[in-house]
């Protein structure tokens, strides 16, 4: 065998190497993005489910406060809209482009 | 000789001293309370639990702590009690703190995060106390930047947002 041909040998188990060291690292990233796609959406199911939870326990605490009308009522009250303010925001950011990935469950 | 008495009198003289602080009942707070911490804790001042407003907090001693999280855009600067600190403060045995937000999340975190990270509890984000409606009044915040594995959702989850309470157990 002339050392040319061990040459082309040589480089082309380099080239399979190569091409399936690619192909294995495509596979792994493609994986992984699939695992992300997968969180991002079912966190951002999470947070609408919470939404609905503390819209619910809002209603509750205006119904409470519909018959009390007292303060530590109203207090709850309050509570309960600053919560829930705060859960839009996070929906908001959850579903807009570019951040889809950044949000977990909550 | 005379000189090494004199500082091992003072050493021992401090360390009464800090004894003392952390063995003295807690105050009562003044304000509203914003933070139940129960459980495993030797430091009490309502019943078996710690009951602290703002200005408590405060007093043990505040830390700022500069991190992008994945809730901001841009990096961040909290600011707060760090959780060391606290548990240190409260008297706190166990192995893991249960923290509880406004809206009933739970997250069990391991007490040893905060002696391998600068865990936070912050009141404060850019300088402003942070309302309810922006993750306040309370936030336990990781160092994210520092160390990669931070930046998981197992880290993520235990930054707890709205904390009301922290449970030791």
């Amino acid at each position: 065998m002339t050392s040319s041909k061990l040459v082309q040998i040589y480089l082309g188990a380099m080239l399979a190497a190569l091409v399936a060291a690619a192909l294995y690292a495509y596979l792994m990233i493609d994986r992984r993005e699939e695992s992300l796609e997968s969180f991002s959406r079912y966190n951002v199911a999470y947070s609408a489910s919470q939404a609905v939870i503390e819209f619910q326990r809002l209603q509750m605490a205006l119904l409470a406060f519909a018959q009390s009308r007292s303060s530590a009522d109203l207090g709850e009250v309050k509570l309960r809209y600053e919560i829930l303010y705060n859960r839009a925001g996070i929906l908001s950011k959850a579903t807009s482009a570019g951040s889809r990935r950044r949000y977990r469950r909550k | 000789m005379a000189s090494l008495r004199s500082r091992a009198l003072l050493a021992a003289g401090l360390i009464a001293l800090a004894g003392q602080v952390f063995a003295a009942p807690l105050a009562s707070p003044k304000g509203d309370s914003i933070l139940v911490v129960s459980g495993s804790i030797a430091n009490t001042n309502d019943g078996d639990v710690a009951r602290f407003d703002r200005q408590m907090l405060e007093a043990i001693g505040t830390v700022k702590l500069t991190t992008q999280t994945p809730w901001y855009d841009a990096p961040s600067e909290f600011e707060g009690v760090s959780m060391h600190a606290l548990m240190t403060f409260v008297g706190a045995h166990g192995s893991e703190v249960l923290a509880t937000a406004l809206n009933d999340y739970r997250s069990a975190i391991p007490m040893s995060d905060f002696d391998s990270y600068d865990v936070v509890l912050a009141l404060r984000r850019d300088g402003k106390l942070m309302p309810i409606r922006d993750k306040g009044p309370l936030f336990i915040v990781y160092p994210f930047d520092s160390d990669p594995k931070l930046q998981t959702e197992q880290y993520y989850g235990r930054a707890v947002w709205q904390v009301k309470e922290l449970n030791v157990r």
